[in-house]
């Protein structure tokens, strides 16, 4: 029947054009030049620097949370846009809109005479893996995947550079905090037998190594506390997140930590509405709202930027992962609240130090 | 007692199945739910078999479901269930089925006239970007939905300038109009408060009901409401009543079910189709402004994620009717609250983590291949009417 099925013909195609369709990815800065012949197949440039005064051309691709994620994209650009002031490269960028924008964004750059195509996140990690195949002359690094294989233990693919964190040591560091403050009998927000929450976006391991984390670190300050972990299934829609950390906070959470992203502002919203507090994530969210306690920094700017310098001065190999935690300075806690009582503070300081020295085993999976 | 009514009654009776097992009355007892299951079951057993397929169906299916879940309930032990089932479980679908009733309700007059409104989701995130950005800068709320309705409104009548005067394909003009906002609302986002910028628009007030915040469980869901949740429910009733109760409701449903009998009788199809198109856009940029500062009090990019489309699943679902789109609606936004529950009780597997959160697109898939009887949509719709 023609006319009776037409909606699901009108839904399927709805979804498809609006995910295919958003791959019209725009370029923020300018479009590389097409100087001459443009290259109509391979790359044309090996990536190999044979002159100092080679000027590099660096590809950033961003996963769906775009460049406005006030969080880890954001972050990924800003390191390449200070790439571009100090080390005289060239760069630009690729948003993904949805993950069938992946592999075109990718094979984009590597076509185009890039020298090097950065992914934003681990979501990421099969469609660069299958890229980075196809352009052995290209180098690729990805944000939060390992360019080893776990099960072969051999590397995904010799071109291929993973750049890593601890996020389980942020975790722990705004674990600590929070745990250190129940512990202490509260502040402000903060209620007898209150627990402490988490919101995950996607449950992939740089998610789960923040909530790890966060869990060792509370309860490490604050034997017994009771936490609460969920997961939102999505990382941009704010409303999602704002309804899990509203549940968290009805069966008695205290405190919200978004692992979430730009789904995860949500979440801080939730804690403001109901007067208790948040914690951000992956950048110093203080600005978002005022009941943000502190922030779990990841340095993907600094990842970033490390990464390009390598591959400008050819200490960039590939086939190996760089990996950044607390003592690289890759992963901090910032924009502690004024409220905290010094006590917390203090607490978080050594729980720094003992980090630092390697005497807390911190879990990075999510039992 | 009519046919209709036994039907009818089997329904209940599958719903009590599960209400007795939860609070407030809180049956412990495993033969509660059965025996009411049972019966939906043989009342829904008696319809089908006598004529009414459709109810009786219902009625057969209830009883499984409200049977099922019931049994699920009573072998959980009970602070289990309390900790699931509470007032802020139905708040919260409540939260999360205003926007799909906005959007859904300007599906049902878009397509009720005879156009197809696959937009609607560019609509929302186009209500919800102007409407903190007319809020902000204004510093009201009033004056952020009004700007919301005005820009949800205009980009509806693109897409009626499109399918009407043009006669596009109707699914290529809304799935452009989705592009648009996607990609419109993003830079103009960051071209006016800058990447990193975090505008705080004045927010759509929350309304207590004095008295009723005290009573248990109803309080805890109606006492202290949204605004915007009771607007969609008024509408939902004005749509009702306009729709199949006065002589413009009549002449919307003739135009989208045959407009060349409806221009024959002298009624200007044309004119109808923007009407309806336009207030299909201004209703679904509402959901989107109850989104962005009602719900939340920013906007960002993409926010919208996909519930335009849901909205549309959840009208087919309900069968292009108001009261149907409401149920659909509660139970997409029921399914969705039911996984946050879950979740903050303890800790689910991967495995049921995964059903957890496919639930509602699963229910979305249902409706869209038509598992829930058979929906029948306005005979012309999606298709351009020529003048002669």
């Amino acid at each position: 029947m023609k006319t009776t099925r037409w909606w699901a013909t009108a839904l399927t195609t709805g979804a498809l054009a609006l995910t295919a369709a958003a791959c019209g990815s725009s370029d923020t800065t300018s479009t590389p030049s097409t100087t001459g012949g443009a290259p109509a197949t391979g790359a044309s440039t090996g990536g190999a620097p044979t002159t100092a005064a080679k000027t590099f051309k660096v590809g950033l691709v961003t996963d769906i949370g775009g460049l406005n994620d006030k969080g880890f994209n954001m972050l990924a650009n800003k390191g390449l846009e200070a790439a571009k002031a100090d080390l005289g490269i060239t760069g630009d960028v690729k948003e993904s809109k949805a993950p069938t924008d992946y592999i075109p964004n990718l094979q984009g750059f590597a076509q185009n005479g890039y020298d090097m195509v950065i992914a934003v996140g681990f979501l990421m990690a099969d469609s660069v893996a299958q890229v980075a195949k196809q352009y052995p002359n290209v180098k690729f690094a990805i944000i939060d995947s390992s360019a080893i294989d776990f099960k072969t233990n051999a590397p995904v693919a010799p071109n291929l550079t993973g750049l890593l964190f601890k996020e389980q040591e942020a975790g722990y560091l705004v674990g600590t905090l929070v745990g250190a403050i129940q512990k202490a009998g509260g502040m402000p927000g903060f209620k007898t037998g209150g627990s402490l929450a988490s919101v995950g976006g996607i449950k992939i391991p740089p998610v789960d190594r923040y909530i790890a984390g966060f869990q060792a670190g509370a309860q490490a300050a604050d034997p017994g506390v009771k936490m609460l972990n969920g997961y939102s299934g999505d990382f941009a829609a704010q409303a999602k997140c704002k309804e899990l950390a509203s549940s968290q906070i009805g069966k008695g959470a205290d405190v919200v930590f978004q692992v979430a992203g730009g789904c995860g502002l949500g979440a801080l919203q939730a804690a403001k509405d109901a007067g208790v507090w948040g914690i951000g994530v992956d950048t110093d969210q203080s600005a978002v709202n005022d009941h943000v306690i502190a922030s779990a920094t990841k340095k993907v700017d600094a990842a970033v930027h490390a990464a390009i310098k390598g591959l400008v001065d050819g200490s960039l190999g590939g086939g190996t992962d760089m990996v950044f935690g607390l003592a690289e300075d890759g992963v901090g806690i910032e924009g502690i609240n004024a409220a905290v009582p010094q006590a917390a503070k203090d607490a978080v300081d050594a729980a720094i130090a003992a980090v630092k020295a390697g005497s807390v085993t911190i879990p990075s999976s999510v039992k | 007692m009519t046919l209709r009514r036994v039907g009818q009654s089997g329904v209940v009776l599958g719903f009590l199945a599960l209400l007795v097992t939860i609070p407030p009355v809180n049956a412990r007892s495993l033969a509660v739910p059965l025996v009411l299951a049972a019966l939906a079951a043989v009342a829904g057993g008696a319809a089908l078999v006598h004529g009414e397929r459709a109810l009786g169906g219902y009625a057969v299916a209830a009883g499984a479901v409200g049977g099922l879940l019931g049994w699920a309930a009573t072998s959980a032990d009970r602070s289990t269930v309390t900790a699931i089932v509470t007032a802020g479980l139905f708040a919260s679908m409540l939260r999360y089925a205003t926007p799909l009733l906005f959007a859904g309700l300007g599906g049902l007059f878009a397509e009720r006239s005879g156009v197809t409104n696959i937009g609607l989701e560019g609509m929302m995130l186009t209500g919800a970007f102007f409407g903190v950005l007319c809020g902000e800068k204004s510093g009201s709320w009033v004056v952020g939905l009004v700007g919301a309705a005005i820009a949800g409104g205009l980009l509806a009548l693109v897409h009626a300038f499109f399918s009407i005067h043009l006669q596009a394909d109707q699914i290529i003009s809304g799935t452009a109009i989705n592009i648009l906002a996607t990609g419109g609302t993003a830079y103009l986002f960051r071209a006016i408060y800058g990447t990193g910028g975090y505008p705080e628009a004045p927010r759509i007030p929350e309304i207590t009901i004095p008295g009723l915040a005290h009573v248990p469980l109803v309080g805890g869901v109606f006492g202290t409401l949204n605004l915007m949740i009771w607007v969609v429910f008024a509408l939902l009733v004005a749509a009702w009543f306009f729709v199949f109760r006065t002589p413009w409701g009549l002449r919307l449903r003739a135009v989208g079910e045959h407009p060349r009998a409806a221009d024959t009788v002298g009624i200007n199809v044309y004119r109808v189709r923007y009407v309806a198109v336009v207030s299909s856009g201004v209703l679904a940029a509402l959901g989107g402004a109850y989104l962005s500062f009602g719900l939340l009090s920013s906007f960002s990019e993409g926010m919208t994620a996909g519930t335009g489309f849901i909205a549309l699943a959840a009208l087919i679902f309900g069968k292009w009717r108001p009261l149907g789109l409401f149920g659909a609606a509660l139970l997409f936004g029921l399914a969705s609250a039911l996984g946050n529950s879950l979740q903050s009780i303890g800790t689910l597997s991967v495995f049921w983590l995964f059903v957890v959160q496919v639930l509602p697109y699963a229910l979305t898939l249902i409706a869209v291949v038509g598992l829930v009887g058979r929906s029948i949509p306005p005979a012309a719709v999606g298709r351009p009417y020529a003048k002669r």
